[in-house]
């Protein structure tokens, strides 16, 4: 009996020194990690790596790190490991199918996020949509249109779409079409076009506007009256050369046509008639 | 001793150092729990080392380009300067990754983000008349003062 009792004594307490040694290892790894991590933290976003990037770069390499610690962990203490890391590739692959389109739309927001074909509060049109970026989030781009409504687009959908980004310059060139009649006096149109344009003050003088006969139509001819602006005054200032050209050219005695169709009947249709 | 505990031995060493090592890297960066108060601190002295540097005795001074042994002079205070405000601006990045809706701090970030480029570009000595660099230094002036205000606003 004293033997057995002297027995447990040896085993206890060599197996509480082998567990003072592996809570020394698990709370030890546990504090390195999260230092680490939070030297990665700082570093990505001191780099100015966007947020929603940071966040997710983070956030990934949080659930590897950790999971394989738990893991080692786990075979440190004689505990088979080989079944749960074919359970957790089963369940990441069963989810991984199940959400692959949540899946491509992050994929997707990253790529929008690193590639930077728009930043927030650029004016853009993606696939017909034009709107102000609000936010790029890993999932949606929202953009908020003119009319203040929240649209918000799915990432798959943006970085296969065609994206017009009005904002990345700063001036935009403005193309205003007038047909006139054909009984205009095409240098009195191209006056009066260009005083106007010149005259106004939110039209930048360099580069100069210009105006180009464009086309001779059915029952018209098109002046383009082409015009340099910045970004933000393109919608006043088309508004403006719209409208007081318009009235410009009526003052000015030009005719504005509308559509004529001229019919010439033959004689022997002139007899059926009768 | 049994041999279990000799074979994990190792490993615990291995994990304590990793652990020393992470915590003396990390109070290297310079970063603390609190951020905004880090953030203060390094806009504080960098408003500081300003009007030590650029005093109004030597007003007429500064409004002279460097040339020569002055370049190198006053490259030293400027970098000096954007120390503090690199410390500045990668605490306030925290702060707003940890408060994202934190619109005051979102502006002082910018704020800090000028200073730091005006400070870039005077390191440079980027220039090519006083007129632009007596601009430049009177923008950076206006720039700390107005961080200053910022981030007393903040964390008070």
């Amino acid at each position: 009996m004293q033997e057995l009792i002297e027995q447990f004594k040896e085993f206890f307490s060599l197996s509480a020194l082998n567990i003072l040694v592996m809570v020394v290892i698990v709370v030890a790894g546990f504090y390195a990690l999260r230092k680490l991590l939070l030297l990665l933290k700082f570093s990505l976003i001191s780099s100015r790596l966007d947020n929603s990037l940071v966040n997710f770069v983070l956030t990934a390499v949080k659930i590897v790190v950790y999971t394989l610690f738990v893991l080692h962990c786990m075979s440190m203490m004689g505990i088979a490991v080989t079944g749960f890391v074919s359970a957790i590739s089963a369940v990441t692959l069963a989810i991984g199918l199940s959400i692959q389109n949540v899946i491509a739309s992050v994929a997707n927001g990253l790529m929008i996020v690193s590639t930077r074909p728009f930043k927030v509060n650029d004016f853009v049109d993606i696939d017909g949509i034009s709107g102000t970026v609000q936010e790029v989030t890993l999932m949606h781009t929202i953009l908020n249109t003119p009319d203040n409504k929240h649209v918000f687009v799915p990432n798959s959908k943006v970085f296969g779409s065609q994206i017009t980004n009005y904002s990345t310059n700063d001036l935009r060139r403005l193309d205003v079409l007038y047909d006139v009649d054909y009984e205009s006096d095409v240098e009195q149109v191209r006056k009066i076009l260009l005083d106007y344009a010149l005259s106004h003050p939110l039209v930048l003088k360099n580069p100069a506007p210009a105006v180009h006969y464009a086309a001779s139509k059915d029952s018209s001819i098109t002046f383009t009256l082409r015009v340099w602006v910045k970004n933000s005054d393109y919608w006043p200032v088309n508004w403006d050369l719209q409208e007081e050209n318009f009235k410009n050219l009526v003052k000015g005695g030009v005719t504005i046509p509308f559509p004529q169709v001229t019919l010439s009947y033959r004689s022997d249709d002139k007899e059926a008639g009768k | 001793m049994n041999q279990a505990f000799f074979d994990l031995l190792p490993e615990a060493i291995f994990w304590l150092v990793l652990l020393i090592v992470s915590i003396i890297l990390v109070k290297k960066t310079g970063f603390s729990k609190k951020p905004l108060n880090t953030a203060r601190n390094s806009i504080l002295s960098m408003n500081k080392k300003m009007d030590e540097f650029f005093t109004p005795d030597t007003e007429k001074k500064r409004f002279v380009k460097p040339t020569g042994l002055k370049v190198l002079a006053e490259g030293r205070k400027i970098t000096s300067i954007s120390k503090d405000a690199k410390k500045a601006h990668d605490a306030l990045a925290v702060f707003c990754y940890d408060n994202r809706l934190n619109k005051e701090s979102a502006e002082t970030l910018k704020t800090v983000d000028t200073v730091m480029d005006l400070l870039y570009k005077l390191s440079k000595n980027v220039f090519s008349n006083e007129k632009d660099y007596n601009k430049a230094l009177s923008s950076l002036m206006k720039e700390t003062d107005r961080a200053v205000k910022q981030i007393q606003d903040i964390v008070k």
